[in-house]
């Protein structure tokens, strides 16, 4: 680049470049009139410092934002892609989306009774266990599933070992929670729990256990001593056989003292 | 005495050549400062670091309010920051050397310019140098019958490429109805609803460098081949926009 000096001052020169920019720079002993190849230039101080901080931290700021969306792009495809699902089928027929963490993703009605159970329902947050829990008790609730109904499950997923441990969960879980005796299926095992019946009636529990009258209060009047626990009146107890000695064996006949009058002959 | 500089710094910002000499009434507290960084007493006309230490200066007295404090504790600041500038400069160019500097034999004064330049034909080069610096000296008159002076228009001069090809595209247009640069010299005013609607430009951006426009209008009137001559890269740039 060349340029034309156009105005020579003590500290100061005014170039025009071959491009049509007019540049104050240092004077390095120019003189108007003069082609130079080299010229001094600074930043402009006072556009650097006007800079908002977007402005002046720009290139910083796109390379976080740059490495925040991929860390975001990586995270999403690891939060919110579906690693599996579970299909829970009452008369409602439910569709859930799980992720490799076990949160379901979406949940989704395939039929009109699956999309009024799930309707209003939050499934955001909640992991696979506890939104069919969840599902189930809602299922009751809105009288699609009663005592000796049956709700079935099926667990697909391109990993076995997840769809496996998928499986245990909701036999654990559901197993547990259903009040009634309901008929649970995980398709696909032989799995076929039967829930006792717990009758809601039977005071299963002692709920008010606090309120029981546990502590003996008159403890201390027992007729616990008048009890025959002992024998007290043990030294009056005819301990000794007194008739173990035939006191009269010396009457007793024992010699046949009329021998000699026995008829002999 | 603080009063004092501050008025004098007041007056000289809208005025250059005031500013300048400004820096020749101070030019003692310039070598002062300059001397803190390269620790010897600079010289006038061979150490461009006093060069450098003026112009810092002079930025100093156009930017100076007095919200930044005391105006020689500003000027300072300013010196210390475009020396700093100037040393991360030349240490990656490290090889470089100035032309300008003593060839070696210091007593006959000769720069390595001159001796470089020793057996060719000088005659041509001083012609060429004088009659650009005659065209150019003719071209700052003219500027100032618009009110124009070359430092107005430096400061105005667009810093964005964007602005700079919207800017030449303007002139492209002028230059191609030339009843137009009669109409600029006749009214010594801007014609910008015709640069507006003829080249698609922002009236925003030719109003904000409006000085810049009039004078590259003014620099494609008749009698400034010099200057147009060197701006040959004009129409180039154009072409990759």
């Amino acid at each position: 680049m060349k340029y034309m000096v156009m105005e020579c001052g003590l500290s100061y020169a005014v170039v025009l470049d071959e491009e049509g920019r007019f540049l104050k720079v240092p004077n390095m002993g120019y003189e108007v009139g003069q082609t130079v190849e080299h010229i001094i230039q600074f930043p402009d101080i006072e556009a650097t410092k006007k800079k908002s901080f977007l402005q002046r931290h720009i290139h910083r700021l796109t390379a976080a934002a740059a490495c925040f969306c991929l860390l975001v792009a990586g995270s999403q495809q690891f939060l919110f892609s579906t690693y599996g699902t579970v299909r829970m089928q009452i008369n409602p027929d439910v569709l859930l989306s799980v992720n490799r963490l076990d949160y379901v993703t979406e949940i989704e009605g395939l039929n009109a009774d699956g999309e009024d159970l799930i309707d209003a329902y939050r499934s955001f947050g909640k992991k696979v266990d506890v939104v069919s829990d969840e599902l189930s008790v809602l299922a009751m609730e809105k009288g699609y599933l009663d005592e000796n109904g049956q709700i079935r499950f099926t667990v697909e997923s391109e990993h076995e070992d997840w769809k496996r441990a998928t499986e245990e969960i909701l036999i654990t879980t559901i197993s547990v929670h259903l009040p009634e005796s309901i008929n649970v299926q995980i398709a696909g095992t032989k799995t076929e729990i039967s829930i006792p019946v717990y009758d809601e009636t039977e005071n299963r529990y002692d709920d008010d256990w606090e309120n029981d009258d546990w502590d003996d209060d008159d403890w201390d009047d027992d007729e616990w001593d008048d009890d025959d626990r002992y024998d007290d009146d043990w030294d009056d107890d005819d301990r000794d056989d007194d008739d173990r000695d035939d006191d009269d064996w010396d009457d007793d006949d024992r010699d046949d003292d009329d021998w000699d009058d026995d008829d002999d002959d | 005495m603080e009063q004092n500089i501050l008025s004098l710094v007041t007056a000289a910002q809208g005025d250059i050549s005031a500013a300048d000499n400004l820096v020749r009434k101070y030019l003692p507290f310039i070598k002062s400062e300059t001397t803190k960084y390269i620790h010897r007493p600079p010289m006038e006309g061979q150490d461009d670091e006093l060069s450098i230490a003026m112009f810092a200066f002079h930025e100093a007295i156009m930017r100076y309010s007095k919200e930044k404090g005391a105006f020689l504790s500003f000027a300072s600041l300013q010196i210390k920051s475009r020396l700093i500038d100037y040393f991360r400069k030349e240490k990656r160019h490290g090889n470089v050397i100035s032309l300008y500097q003593p060839a070696g034999n210091e007593e006959d004064g000769t720069t390595v310019l001159e001796k470089i330049d020793a057996g060719e034909d000088n005659i041509s080069m001083q012609q060429i140098r004088r009659a650009t610096k005659e065209e150019i000296l003719e071209f700052s008159a003219q500027l100032q019958t618009f009110g124009l002076s070359l430092g107005d228009i430096a400061e105005n001069c667009p810093k964005q490429e964007r602005t700079l090809s919207a800017c030449h595209s303007a002139l492209q247009y002028a230059k191609e109805h030339p009843e137009l640069l009669g109409i600029f010299l006749e009214t010594k005013k801007l014609p910008l609803k015709q640069l507006t609607e003829g080249a698609k430009a922002e009236r925003k951006t030719l109003e904000r460098h409006r000085k810049y426009m009039m004078a590259l209008l003014l620099a494609y009137t008749n009698g400034y081949e010099i200057i147009r001559g060197h701006l040959c890269q004009m129409g180039e740039r154009r072409g990759k926009t």
